[in-house]
Parts: structure tokens; C-alpha cells; sequence
């Protein structure tokens, strides 16, 4: 048996077109892999599946990278790319089990009602910001979580790759105020977790029946 | 709660991003340092938006991903038709975006009429032949590794890649079109007869699936 040794017939200048877009493709994208790997595990929530993801978005990258605006921003570019793909193909086939939506748990109160509630929840006589700093990393990952994606996803494109509420809004195409109102609810549900987890670590006390 | 806490609470987690007007950061900041109730909120966010930050690590791509990604990305560049790479270097030369485009949609506007006009196969302008291929389904890199080393092969990380041999041995790969890349990544083919139709691109060793069934 033998493989077709692939005929040296291509005109030389298209090839050397296609190599210089290969070659200046892999120069700008594999720098950002780590952090789209990173994100892409957040996102799918197994290596399997985040391997996958990754391995898409770096191809559907390179196939549209005519269309990628020099001078602009080629990693919230890349991050669009991700976004969309776990959009569109993996959200649907999530190998997890259905997370607790806990925006509709803790948010399906009036407006007015749900601030109230929300400061007098949230202020436990004991909180102190470093107990957090107990906890350990993989816990506060678990928490990260147990977010539903939409929460999850501003929440890592903010707090862990600091891109600017601009960036995230174009990433994940809306606009500026759903980026930061969106990042505020993920920020208290979180929180809600973290001191659940600090309580059952025994660093605070369960809050008492007020 | 105040009328000030109302307009600020909301405002908070742009605070503590930096995102807000110079005006507005300046507000926040003088209300957190007179309001208890506000500080209280703003410390325990920042809480939270720092324990994320500290403790939520950066993965390393894992060896075998980033190779995998470098020869699917090498292998689609060497697939995509030469014909339009070229049209497309000589157009971008003289920076001629909108006259590629232009001339583009003219061949691709003409192609219907080229593969249902007077022509005995569907046949488009420079990109190949139409052609219906038998043989089996196998993985690509499978083969190419077996190839590579007699006295047995380690399994390849990473799914299998689906590629046609046909009777003469010859492999051939499937260009990543949306009908190209089903193809790759069904499973259920591998090791079965299949019939493939598309265009063979000129030449190489590889075909823009159209359509394909098992035999």
C-alpha cells in the first residue's frame, strides 16, 4: 500500500500565499491557547469536551481569518469564535447534569423586595472578606461552576482574563449594561456559594434564623 | 435605604471594575465612604471578584491538543483550492478587496449554470472533477502512523479522522467544507465500504464531499 505523495504541481505562488497565512495565523493564535483552553474547560466543564471545543474554534478561527480585521483585537476575536462555538454546538450536548439555576432561585422577587432581601442575606455579622482566602482553589472553581453558563462566562472573561466590559460586550454580543449587571447577579450568587462552602468548612458560623 | 443607595448600589460592580465615567467613580467613591450599609456591599464583591481572580488557575494546553491543532491547521491550508488562493494573492496585491469579491461572486453565481448547463458531469471552473470514489473508511492518522512505523503503532490521542482508501491504496483526505468535516468526524463509518461523492481537487488527494453513503 502506498500513500499519494502529494504532487509538487501547485503554482508556487499560491502556495507561498498559503503558507504565509498559515505561518502568520499560528504566530498570532497559538500564543492565546492556554487561555482559550483554560476558558474552553471552564465553559464545557470536561476535557473531553473543552478539548474539543478548542480544536474548533482554532479551525473555524483559521478558515474565517480573512475576515479577522488587522489592528483589531485578535484575542477578543479568538474569545468570539470560542463563545460562539460552545453557543451553537456544545451547550446542547453538555455531558454534565442540568446546573440549579440559581437566578431564578434567588432573583424571582420583586425589584424593590430583592434588594432588601438581598442586603440582609448577604451581611452575615461574622463576613470577613479573607475567609475566602481558606477555601481552597478548587473549591472556588466548583462554585464558578455551578453558575449557568451565561453567568459563568462573563464572570471568567472578566475576573480571570480581564477583558474590559467593551471586549466582553462584543464577545458574547450584548450590550455594555447587560455585561455589568450580568457580572454584579453572578458576583452575589457566587458569593452565596462561597459562604454556603466557608460554612460547611466551619470558617464562618451558619447564618441564624433572623 | 436612601435615595443616594438606590443610584449607587447598581453601580458598584462597575466600581470595582474601573468601568465607570471619571465623574461617576468619583461619586461612588465619596457614597462608600460615608454609607456603611454600601461599603459593606462593595467590600464583600470585591471579596468574591478577588477569590476568582487568586484561585481560579490557568490550564496549560495539554501536548497532544496543540499538536493536533498545528497539523489540522497545516493540512487545511494545503487542501483549500490553489485556484482560489491564487486569484485571491493577486487581488490582494494591489489591495483590491471588493474586485476578488466581485470576481468571486461572478464564479460562484456562474457555477449552477456550469454544473446543470450542456456539461455531461457537474464540473466547476478550475476547482476539480467531479467524481462518485468507493473504498473504505479509514482513520488517517491511523494509517499514516502505521505507515510511519512497522513493528506496531501507539494509538493516536484524539479522535479518529475518517479518509477514503481505495482499492489501489491510495488514501484520501476530505477537505473541511460543513459536509467535509461530518464526514472526518463520523465514527460510524471507520473500517466500513462507503461511496463518496464530490469533487476531487486537482491535483491532490483530497475531495469536497458533496454527499456519501455506506455500502
Amino acid at each position: 500500500m502506498s500513500i499519494g505523495v502529494m504532487p509538487i504541481k501547485l503554482q508556487e505562488t499560491a502556495m507561498s500565499s498559503v503558507n504565509t497565512r498559515e505561518q502568520e495565523f499560528s504566530r498570532i493564535a497559538f500564543e492565546h491557547m492556554d487561555a482559550i483552553y483554560s476558558t474552553a474547560l471552564r465553559l464545557a466543564r470536561n476535557e473531553q469536551d473543552a478539548e474539543d471545543l478548542v480544536q474548533d474554534t482554532y479551525m473555524r478561527a483559521f478558515r474565517f481569518f480573512d475576515k479577522f480585521e488587522p489592528g483589531t483585537n485578535f484575542k477578543a476575536w479568538l474569545f468570539k469564535i470560542l463563545t460562539n462555538t460552545f453557543i451553537n454546538s456544545y451547550r446542547k450536548k453538555t455531558r454534565q447534569p442540568q446546573r440549579v439555576d440559581f437566578d431564578k432561585v434567588s432573583y424571582a422577587l420583586p425589584e424593590e423586595e430583592k434588594t432588601d432581601n438581598h442586603v440582609k442575606e448577604s451581611s452575615p455579622r461574622n463576613f470577613n472578606p479573607e475567609l475566602y482566602r481558606k477555601l481552597f482553589d478548587d473549591q472556588i472553581t466548583d462554585a464558578l461552576d455551578r453558575l449557568t453558563d451565561d453567568f459563568r462566562l462573563v464572570v471568567v472573561l472578566c475576573d480571570i482574563h480581564g477583558f474590559s466590559y467593551k471586549e466582553i460586550a462584543d464577545i458574547i454580543g450584548t450590550p455594555i449594561g447587560t455585561v455589568m449587571s450580568r457580572l454584579s447577579r453572578a458576583r452575589k450568587i457566587l458569593q452565596k456559594i462561597l459562604e454556603e462552602y466557608a460554612a460547611k468548612e466551619g470558617f464562618i458560623k451558619r447564618r441564624q434564623a433572623e | 435605604m436612601g435615595k443616594k443607595c438606590e443610584t449607587i448600589q447598581p453601580l458598584i460592580t462597575g466600581f470595582i471594575d474601573e468601568e465607570l465615567p471619571a465623574d461617576q467613580q468619583q461619586d461612588v467613591a465619596g457614597h462608600l465612604e460615608q454609607c456603611a450599609t454600601c461599603s459593606e456591599l462593595y467590600r464583600q464583591e470585591r471579596a468574591v471578584k478577588e477569590a476568582v481572580r487568586e484561585n481560579v488557575r490557568m490550564a496549560v494546553t495539554p501536548v497532544h491538543l496543540r499538536q493536533n491543532i498545528r497539523s489540522r491547521i497545516s493540512e487545511a491550508a494545503a487542501s483549500a483550492p490553489g485556484f482560489l488562493k491564487a486569484l485571491q494573492q493577486v487581488f490582494s496585491a494591489y489591495k483590491l478587496k471588493s474586485a476578488f469579491a466581485l470576481t468571486l461572486l461572478i464564479i460562484v453565481a456562474g457555477m449552477p449554470y456550469l454544473r446543470t448547463g450542456g456539461l455531461s458531469s457537474p464540473h466547476r471552473a478550475g476547482q476539480g472533477e467531479w467524481i462518485v470514489m468507493e473504498g473504505s473508511a479509514v482513520c488517517i492518522d491511523c494509517e499514516l502512523l502505521k505507515q510511519k512505523n512497522h513493528e506496531g503503532h501507539h494509538p493516536h490521542p484524539g479522535a479518529h479522522r475518517t479518509a477514503l482508501r481505495t482499492k489501489d491504496g491510495l488514501i484520501w483526505s476530505f477537505l473541511q467544507t460543513e459536509q467535509g468535516i461530518d464526514l472526518i468526524n463520523n465514527q460510524n463509518v471507520l473500517n466500513k465500504k462507503i461511496r463518496v461523492r464530490g469533487y476531487r481537487l486537482q491535483d491532490q488527494k483530497y475531495i469536497e464531499v458533496e454527499g456519501f453513503e455506506i455500502i
